[in-house]
């Protein structure tokens, strides 16, 4: 074990302790107002996880969790706010068929083919993205 | 009563963007050059505009033809504000936590703003990646709005700059690049915001 917080000292320091995930299938928030979904996601967030949501939130309720988020930085000690990415398949170069399959997919289950990371920004440093690819950067 | 003389009132237009994009430099300048007056301050240090701030009746004359506009210059939007930022530019302490405060409150001022906004130019600094999350956000409200949007990249001035990748991240937009500080390209955005306003 000391060999292992030698390898890895910020185990030791409790700096990593706390990183954990959490994956939000799209059915645990469909069914909830803006309120509730940014409120659970924003829970979740102060619990220092890093939340990975399957599909993506509307425009109005990105806006509305920083709208929240910006709210609680001013409350909440030590809260620096978020890192918000989407991930989304790159249609750009697909088929019509490829597209016309993705928008009726869309239509039914919400853009459930997206994947939405977030998580604290004191954890986080940033999220580098491109349409087929997604770096995190954590915070030493 | 401009209604009935047929005289269209002046457009509600935002300037929006992430913090130090340049909105302030480029409401400075269109303000300055019609009206005389500036917006606000402007300063390397994030989050300069931390309030929204207004300029009524900005009459602006392009091509023999005339339009008038209320600019709304709005605070920069981010998912996070670090008051320890503030202590590379040689801030206080006390002061940085002040002006992070302060930076919150504006960015929620700046979101709640956007309802009121008939036309919005979105200002992007041209030697930064576009392809951020706030940016995406932005325009995903605007298009959810079903408010018109004129993208800016500015700062071209800068080494970095490059238009063609806002060009491939932004397709469906007509993007303008300028320099607000050096006043580069001032007639294309002119051009562009009075072709934004027909859609008003």
């Amino acid at each position: 074990m000391a060999k292992l917080f030698k390898k890895y000292p910020d185990i030791k320091s409790g700096k990593l302790k706390e990183l954990s995930m959490h994956v939000m299938p799209f059915a645990d928030v469909q069914d909830l107002s803006i309120s509730e979904r940014v409120q659970k996601i924003l829970k979740l967030v102060l619990d220092n996880k890093i939340v990975l949501l399957q599909g993506r939130l509307r425009p109005e309720e990105e806006a509305r969790l920083i709208e929240d988020t910006m709210a609680l930085v001013d409350h909440i000690k030590n809260f620096q706010g978020i890192e918000l990415a989407v991930v989304e398949p790159n249609l750009r170069n697909q088929s019509l068929f490829t597209k016309a399959k993705y928008g009726f997919a869309k239509m039914l289950v919400g853009d459930s083919n997206a994947l939405t990371i977030i998580g604290p920004a004191s954890l986080i440093r940033e999220i580098k993205k491109d349409p087929s690819k997604i770096d995190l950067f954590f915070r030493k | 009563m401009n209604a009935i003389f047929g005289k269209k009132d002046s457009i509600k237009l935002g300037f929006y963007g992430p913090p130090n994009a340049g909105k302030t430099s480029l409401a400075n300048r269109i303000c300055k050059d019609w009206t005389g007056e500036e917006i606000g301050n402007v300063s390397k240090i994030p989050h300069e505009t931390r309030h929204v701030q207004f300029k009524e009746k900005v009459e602006i004359k392009h091509k023999g033809k005339e339009l008038i506009f209320k600019i709304t210059d709005t605070p920069g939007i981010a998912t996070k504000i670090d008051y320890e930022d503030f202590l590379k530019f040689g801030i206080k302490k006390k002061d940085a936590k002040k002006r992070a405060k302060e930076a919150t409150q504006g960015i929620i001022e700046s979101i709640q703003w956007l309802d009121d906004m008939e036309a919005v130019v979105v200002v992007l600094d041209a030697s930064e990646n576009p392809y951020s999350q706030v940016n995406l956000t932005i325009l995903g409200n605007l298009i959810a709005r079903k408010i018109p949007v004129l993208v800016v990249a500015n700062k071209i001035d800068l080494k970095g700059a490059d238009i063609k990748k806002f060009e491939a991240t932004f397709p469906d937009y007509e993007i303008v690049g300028i320099s607000a500080k050096e006043g580069t390209n001032m007639e294309e955005f002119y051009e562009a915001l009075f072709k934004l306003a027909k859609k008003v």
